[in-house]
């Protein structure tokens, strides 16, 4: 049987990542920029909010600062691309090796406890909510808060020319668009918000774990990719929901999947339930899809 | 407008390939001037025309559009002044995107895209004006997907896209070498009609005499890299496709050998 | 395809909340470990050997429900908010990580840790004598003085030790700290060659041949899990290779003194046991386990002595415990 704790607690796990999946839609889809950064910048806004925290930092600060720490791997990555010509793809997975000795230097450990300091969650004492329901909370208010930014920024001026780099970058350019600002940009806001993901994953946690950004990639990934297939749209503002929704279902089938009293599954499965997710989602049929060509992309 | 002092362009420099595509080349196209541009293969017109549009830097030689030296500045900053169409009617929009997104796009060429809104109510009159201009219903269509538009249509929309943000220059890349006969003619119109009411200096390079003789005011052959004809208006006027042969004859000492020049 | 995927999500739903809960008898042990690697499988295999052993009958007096993360931390937490919610009467998380999620998430529900070096590092209780509240354990540092005490008598011109491990685990990284800060009162220096994943430890072991006179693993899940190919590193490089307990000295390792991770599963089993008589884990001190009867037998492997050149006297067989 499915408990109350195990569904909010694959909801509350849903929202965080899905700051990961939005991060992913902005680079994969708008910019059409294979971004493997994330699997080094999730561990390293844990790691520099967890270091800021135990330092005495206000957890709030502390999350915002991993968020911006997040922000800066993005760029270094669109450096790498956009200076020394190396291959998107390549340039993602070499500053995502590069952030795991970073992030062990940030901690000076491996592992940085977080079970005695002040979270952003702890308010949730204070004012008499019981701690299952504080992440959740918190986790809503954030996830709205950045789909409200991400759409309205998506609607700007700037938000059409970064969607012109991903969509054809010659055409962007002879309009007078600076595609390389847009994809540093692109990149530097996708991972602000996987920073700010790990931030908030860790103290969830308990602990920033220098381990934590294994996987990472693809679960965004099964979530952008099985929520634009839930709700195909045209229409960005339910696109973006739609990779939020993608995440918190993926984690509530992930909890299925773990109460292994029926359907014989269990944990070691977990890999295997989300690439059959993520085949299903692309090969379902009569469904119509953003199909995975490779385009005129952001980073050529 | 344009002004081209002494540019020459050579590829693979120092290997058995080395070429110099284009040698010298210096004219100034006045306000306003629609030139036509046209060569055999390996003549060299588009390879000026990517040095205009910032696709190609030359090895020597000025580039001025507008009093400003553009000849090093990046593509997309010059984009403020200088507007292109393509010859793959796919490269000039982004096929996903609703007509009206790719206007908001052209709109922002020349002002600073900022974090206003892009698809201002402003922005969308605008555009409901300068499509009806061309009489194909793309007015009614704004939030239609590019895809859906035939080629000509979207060539039309690029046309139109070039008009928006102040661009002074047009450059035309054999944009209807793509299309089939009646869209190819219908685009030409619509060029034509467009540039005259916007007054916009226009370069259009074609593989075509016919088309080269019909449409602008002024005409330039390009052979093996340097300009071999020059004819104004009122030489034109009574050219015929026979007679530009007989000239590039005289000149040249040796036929044209392009088919597709002649025949086009 | 939209009807089909409303359809099996209204079967996958209803069988959940249909299925019929336990009713209360068996007393509920959730289990879950960061990664399943041979050596957190013993501490598994150990618990429910020492369970056993107390008289507890699977199915009848007690359900144990182990679940593995695979390494994945968002998997793990899920699992951990699952246990919560399942409401058992002790949880037993492995190795750090699931420790600190656990403590995360549930501040009364009963949790015994085992197999954390350092509990206090992982702020999971804040000393070890009674440390209050709902948590306690069985932590594994390692012994160090006695450590390198014996790997000197095996190898007397020790100069400098080589240390094998992966620099993403706590408890390895605990451990190193602490050799590196006897080395210089043992008369010997430390030269480290960190693993950064399974495929990367043999490569960290040749590093070291040739430039050190020994080489020490820690209790590293991740070199353990590779052990042989560090074996086969030590034995061309003629390098006395040395560890933190006794299988991988079965497996190929010259000594060590003292961790058995079955043991240390069985010692847990005790301390689950008390608990769920009732007793609060904040009443219960941490057990450490090189503290533990029989926790510095010196194991031996002969063969593997010989194959990296190192000669073992007489009186020194004698002392061990198990010599393989």
């Amino acid at each position: 049987m499915l408990s109350l704790f195990a569904l909010v607690g694959a909801v509350e796990t849903g929202l965080v990542f899905a700051l990961v999946a939005l991060g992913s839609y902005l680079t994969f889809r708008v910019l059409d920029f294979p971004d493997l950064t994330v699997e080094g910048s999730f561990p390293l806004g844990a790691a520099v909010a967890a270091k800021l925290m135990v330092g005495g930092v206000d957890p709030w600060v502390a999350t915002l600062c991993g968020g911006l720490a997040g922000a800066l791997a993005g760029l270094v990555t669109a450096f790498l691309n956009l200076k020394l010509r190396i291959l998107h793809i390549l340039a993602g997975i070499l500053t995502g090796i590069a952030l795991y000795s970073v992030n062990l230097r940030v901690m000076s450990a491996p592992n940085v406890g977080l079970l005695n300091v002040p979270t952003v969650y702890s308010f949730g004492e204070a004012w008499g909510i019981p701690s299952l329901y504080v992440p959740l909370v918190v986790l809503c208010v954030v996830i709205v808060i950045a789909l409200i930014l991400i759409d309205l920024f998506l609607a700007t001026g700037f938000g059409l020319a970064m969607r012109a780099t991903g969509a054809n970058s010659r055409m962007a350019k002879a309009n007078g668009i600076n595609t390389a600002a847009m994809t540093a940009a692109g990149l530097a806001i996708a991972n602000g918000l996987t920073g700010l993901g790990g931030a908030l994953f860790a103290q969830m946690l308990g602990a920033a774990d220098v381990s934590m950004g294994i996987g990472v990639i693809v679960i965004a990934l099964a979530a952008v990719i099985g929520g634009t297939a839930l709700m195909p749209s045209r229409r960005l503002p339910l696109l973006t929901l739609a990779c939020v929704l993608g995440s918190v279902v993926y984690r509530i089938l992930i909890a299925f999947a773990l109460n292994s009293d029926f359907v014989g599954f269990t944990a070691s499965d977990v890999n295997l339930v989300t690439a059959i997710l993520v085949v299903i989602a692309l090969f379902a049929p009569g469904r119509k899809f953003p199909s995975v060509r490779i385009r005129q992309g952001a980073a050529k | 407008m344009i002004t081209l002092r002494d540019i020459a362009i050579t590829f693979n420099k120092g290997t058995p390939l080395e070429m110099p595509a284009l040698r010298d080349i210096s004219f100034v196209v006045p306000q306003g001037q629609f030139v036509t541009m046209i060569g055999s293969n390996g003549a060299g017109k588009s390879t000026l025309l990517n040095i205009l549009a910032g696709e190609l830097t030359p090895d020597r030689g000025l580039i001025l559009v507008d009093e400003d030296d553009v000849t090093r500045t990046p593509i997309h900053v010059r984009a403020g002044k200088i507007a292109r169409l393509f010859q793959d009617p796919r490269s000039g929009i982004c096929e996903d995107m609703s007509i009206l997104e790719n206007i908001g796009i052209s709109a922002g060429r020349t002002s600073p895209r900022g974090f206003g809104f892009a698809l201002t109510s402003e922005i969308r009159e605008k555009a409901v004006e300068r499509l009806s201009m061309l009489g194909l219903g793309l007015e009614k269509r704004l939030n239609d997907r590019v895809a859906l538009l035939s080629g000509g249509q979207r060539q039309a929309l690029s046309l139109i896209m070039a008009t928006f943000g102040s661009a002074k220059v047009l450059l035309l890349d054999e944009h209807t070498a793509a299309l089939d006969p009646g869209a190819a003619e219908q685009v030409m119109r619509l060029t034509d009609e467009v540039v005259s009411q916007f007054g916009i200096t226009t370069v259009m390079v074609t593989h075509s005499m016919r088309q080269a003789l019909d449409f602008g005011s002024r005409l330039i052959m390009l052979h093996q890299g340097r300009i071999m004809l020059d004819i104004r208006a009122d030489e034109r006027r009574s050219m015929r496709v026979e007679d530009l042969v007989q000239l590039f004859r005289r000149k040249e000492g040796q036929d044209l050998s392009d088919d597709q020049l002649l025949l086009g | 395809m939209k009807a089909l995927f409303v359809a099996s999500a209204t079967v996958l739903i209803a069988s959940a909340v249909g299925g019929v809960p336990a009713t209360a008898s068996p007393k509920k042990i959730d289990m879950i470990t960061m990664t399943d690697t041979p050596q957190l499988l013993e501490v598994h295999d150990g618990i429910v050997a020492g369970l056993k052993q107390l008289g507890y009958v699977e199915g009848k007096d007690i359900q144990i429900d182990f679940k593995s993360a695979q390494g994945n931390f968002g998997t793990a937490q899920q699992i951990v908010r699952q246990f919560v919610g399942d409401r058992p009467d002790v949880i037993v998380p492995i190795t750090t990580p699931t420790s600190q999620a656990t403590a995360a998430a549930t501040k009364d529900i009963p949790i015994v840790f085992t197999t954390v070096t350092d509990p206090i590092a992982a702020k999971l209780v804040s000393k070890l004598d009674k440390p209050g509240g709902n948590i306690s354990g069985v932590s594994d540092p390692v012994p160090i003085k006695q450590m390198m005490t014996m790997i000197k008598e095996f190898v007397p011109g020790l100069k400098k030790l080589g240390l094998v491990y992966d620099p993403s685990l706590p408890n390895s990284v605990v451990t190193v700290k602490q050799i590196k800060e006897v080395a210089t009162t043992m008369g010997f220096t430390t030269v480290e060659s960190a693993a950064m994943g399974l495929n990367n430890v043999p490569t960290a072991g040749q590093a070291l041949v040739g430039k050190v006179d020994a080489i020490f693993v820690p209790n590293d899940t991740t070199v353990y899990a590779v052990f042989e190919s560090l074996v086969k590193v030590a034995q061309d490089g003629k390098v006395p290779l040395f560890t933190a307990e006794r299988r991988s000295v079965q497996r190929g390792a010259i000594a060590t003194i003292g961790l058995d991770f079955v043991r240390m599963g069985i010692v847990t089993a005790g301390m689950i046991d008390k608990v769920l008589k009732g007793t609060k884990p904040g009443d219960l001190d941490v057990i450490d386990m090189a503290e533990q009867p029989g926790a510095l037998s010196l194991y031996i492997n002969k063969g593997a002595a010989e194959k990296m050149g190192v000669k073992i006297s007489p009186e020194l067989l004698k002392k061990a415990a198990e010599v393989f």
